[in-house]
């Protein structure tokens, strides 16, 4: 396999990060969101995504010869510059509408199964065992997402406000759906069966026939600034949204945790 | 996957005995009494004279009582007569299911706790009376329980799922 460590390691951090900050996102929810059952759905989920980010950052670490312990994974995880950080726009955003973070849960899951079930014959064996923990966990996101969804669109009001919100997230769609540079190679050196944008078709048919919502046309065109399909810049959210993540830990650096 | 010192016979077996008493006597924090290896969470044992390997696999892979779980399992192995280095660590695979808790683990979680355990997409019985119980919400006061109500009693009932 002559795929250079970067381009592995590119195509890691793509995922983790998106991991990170989605199952931050998640947790943001807890004892704000409408009802208790979706207080404790997003507790779990977002746990489950966090320790997803858990399993990447430390084949990250290995990738770099370091010891994954939990002080690496935290440098990995709170300590890069952000122009370190490889996520896309849709987990960076912020928002306080319950609809655009329901379209956001249903949409990120919808396509995070999908990645992982790419990885889980991967040629690199730790990411495929990776890969088959996280699908048992995410059979239970997506189960979650539809159901809530499903219950919703019975209602006008929230039908008008899910498609709202799908409206508003669709231009972030084309960069969670790009996993990087790299990827046409690592879908040669069999690490992934197929490039994320292989889902785009299918999410595409689903959006528009489940919310009434079209994409917009070329949002899978890169490089983009606005679409960040690239993953190399930080949208204005993600300043923020690191601030609250190190709160504490910026409280006093010396500390041990 | 066991692999016994045959240099040391009869003796390397005892300690091998000892080494998984010691593993047995360490609880899930979240369920104090039942023992981890009753929940399916001890993969292997090595032992190469008096160095001891144990392998662990997690429920699931955010479960934030991991390095605990490990630190109590080292302490107890050490404790143990013979063994002079430890070593824990979590394997990557197989991934844990619920088909991995024992009957005695199951039992357990049902007169003590009042938990069942699902496999796959079974239907859970009933802790206190037996009957068919029906999936009420997938998540419940921890990442691994979903919450579901009997059928027969009304009662509501936590379930341990994958």
């Amino acid at each position: 396999m002559s795929l250079p460590n970067e381009a592995l390691r590119e195509f890691l951090l793509a995922f983790a990060d998106d991991e990170h900050l989605m199952g931050q996102q998640h947790t943001e929810w807890i004892g704000v969101a409408p009802f208790l059952e979706e207080d404790l759905a997003l507790a779990s989920i977002g746990q489950d995504e966090l320790g997803h980010a858990v399993m990447l950052y430390e084949l990250v670490c290995e990738l770099d010869g370091v010891e994954p312990t939990d002080e690496a994974i935290d440098a990995l995880a709170y300590g890069r510059g952000a122009d370190e950080y490889r996520s896309c726009r849709l987990v960076e955003f912020a928002t306080v509408d319950w609809a655009e973070a329901l379209a956001r849960h249903w949409i990120y899951d919808m396509v995070e199964g999908r990645r992982w079930s790419f990885l889980e014959d991967s040629s690199y064996q730790p990411l495929a065992d990776a890969a088959v923990r996280a699908s048992r966990e995410e059979s239970y996101h997506r189960r979650h997402a539809e159901a809530l969804v499903n219950g919703l669109l019975n209602d006008p009001m929230a039908q008008q406000r899910l498609a709202a919100a799908f409206a508003s997230l669709m231009p972030m769609i084309g960069g969670l759906c790009a996993s990087g540079p790299w990827e046409a190679d690592i879908v040669e050196a069999g690490i992934a069966s197929a490039p994320t944008a292989a889902i785009v078709p299918e999410l595409s048919r689903f959006i528009t026939e489940r919310f009434g919502v079209e994409l917009p046309a070329g949002f899978m065109a890169k490089p983009d600034p606005q679409t960040n399909n690239d993953r190399t810049q930080r949208s204005e959210d993600f300043a923020p949204l690191m601030a609250r993540m190190r709160e504490v830990l910026d409280l006093d650096l010396t500390a041990q945790w | 996957m066991v692999r016994i010192d045959t240099r040391g016979g009869a003796v390397a077996a005892s300690l091998e005995d000892d080494v998984r008493s010691a593993v047995f006597s360490i609880c899930d924090p979240e369920y104090p009494g039942v023992s981890i290896v009753d929940l399916g969470l001890l993969e292997s044992v090595e032992i190469e004279g008096g160095v001891v390997e144990i392998g662990l696999i997690p429920t699931f892979s955010g479960c934030p009582a991991l390095a605990m779980i490990a630190d109590d399992v080292e302490a107890a192995v050490l404790a143990v007569d013979g063994v002079c280095e430890v070593s824990v660590s979590w394997l990557r695979s197989p991934a844990w299911s619920p088909g991995r808790v024992s009957v005695r683990g199951k039992d357990a979680l049902k007169t003590e706790f009042t938990v069942a355990v699902q496999i796959g997409t079974s239907t859970p019985e009933c802790p206190l009376c037996g009957g068919p119980t029906v999936e009420k919400s997938m998540f419940g006061p921890s990442r691994c329980r979903s919450v579901h109500r009997c059928d027969a009693c009304t009662e509501t009932i936590e379930v341990m799922r994958g």
